[in-house]
């Protein structure tokens, strides 16, 4: 019997998995410059996915997520020397648009500017992946994002994924934040 | 009080992924990894525009050249990867911490980016050194960005 890759403790860990991947149904939107939109497609197709979008701008991205529904969004840091974290952060934020509000994204980036680097890790990304890429490090991704049973939250100045990896305590001597902001936490199905 | 509201959403790729059929993950990865080496030579291309647009911004001394600098040179330590130039990956991402660290503190002496333009060029050929040769190299850039740092550190 054939290992279902979504149980593979490995294909998130450091092997790529034994199994399959169906990636026929699934919608997925690669934002990137020109080449970079082109070598990802090129992966993807290998992949076996067969609904790919391209957006070679954060504006063509925004139009079609409009009015498009997607599983996955791989996206560069930098798309024609806008960042993307801005529009990720506006894509979580926004109520009115549910149908795309939580679909998981891959960040991609070369080098992250020091400033931006809070931002990154702000903007509600699920993972982030440093280029040059390979193949076999986008799949993991892909199996890992697929995987993940990380609840999302929200809050007034966040929205996406927990952003904790572990669920410890605050360090010592470090007071819970949880406190400090007066959260009333909720927890929904 | 601020609210805070954990859930859990649809995992629509993962209901996608689980499809029956599909194909072989190890097949999938061997096919893409043989596209990107196919699209080597056109990568190649992309980044030398991105290296002519390096060596031409270096030479002026335009205002706000440091945002297309680092820019391009990000640029160059995207696609070196894609164009098996490893090494030359390994120079555009220190150059871009570089880089990063003037843009912060204002200044970015002519020499150090010279240095790093200098190895660009050599690494850009790197068939022409030894193994060694390309790891001292590297190691002077690293020297570069370590002295820098603690430049803006004192």
């Amino acid at each position: 019997m054939e290992e279902n890759p979504l149980n593979s403790r490995a294909a998130s860990e450091h092997k790529i998995s034994v199994g399959r991947i169906n990636l026929d149904y699934a919608s997925i939107l690669l934002m990137d410059n020109a080449w970079g939109v082109e070598i990802l497609a090129r992966i993807f197709k290998s992949f076996g996915a067969r609904r790919l979008h391209r957006a070679q701008s954060i504006t063509d991205a925004s139009s079609y997520l409009t009015q498009h529904q997607v599983d996955l969004i791989v996206a560069e840091a930098m798309i024609g020397g806008e960042d993307t974290f801005q529009f990720i952060r506006g894509l979580r934020q926004n109520a009115e648009a549910e149908h795309n509000r939580f679909a998981p994204v891959i960040l991609l980036s070369a080098h992250s500017a020091s400033e931006k680097v809070a931002q990154a890790r702000d903007c509600g990304i699920n993972f982030f992946v440093a280029k040059p890429i390979s193949p076999k490090v986008v799949m993991k991704r892909v199996l890992w994002v697929a995987k993940n049973t990380r609840q999302c939250l929200e809050t007034p100045t966040y929205a996406g994924p927990d952003r904790r990896f572990r669920n410890a305590p605050p360090p010592p001597g470090v007071a819970d934040r949880r406190q400090i902001n007066a959260y009333k936490v909720e927890t929904t199905a | 009080m601020n609210k805070v509201r954990f859930f859990a959403p649809e995992n629509r790729l993962a209901a996608a992924i689980n499809t029956p059929d599909g194909i072989l993950i190890q097949d999938a990865v061997s096919d893409a990894d043989e596209q990107v080496a196919l699209a080597a030579a056109e990568s190649a291309e992309k980044m030398d525009e991105s290296l002519e647009l390096i060596y031409r911004l270096a030479a002026e001394a335009a205002p706000g050249r440091l945002d297309g600098l680092y820019q391009a040179v990000r640029e160059v330590a995207g696609l070196a990867g894609l164009a098996q130039l490893p090494d030359l990956g390994h120079a555009a991402h220190t150059f871009c911490s570089l880089i990063d660290l003037a843009l912060s503190t204002g200044a970015l002496p002519q020499d150090q980016i010279q240095v790093n333009i200098d190895v660009m060029r050599l690494l850009r050929r790197p068939a022409r050194f030894a193994d060694a040769e390309r790891t001292a190299l590297l190691d002077n850039l690293h020297g570069v960005l370590a002295k820098a740092r603690r430049t803006a550190a004192a």
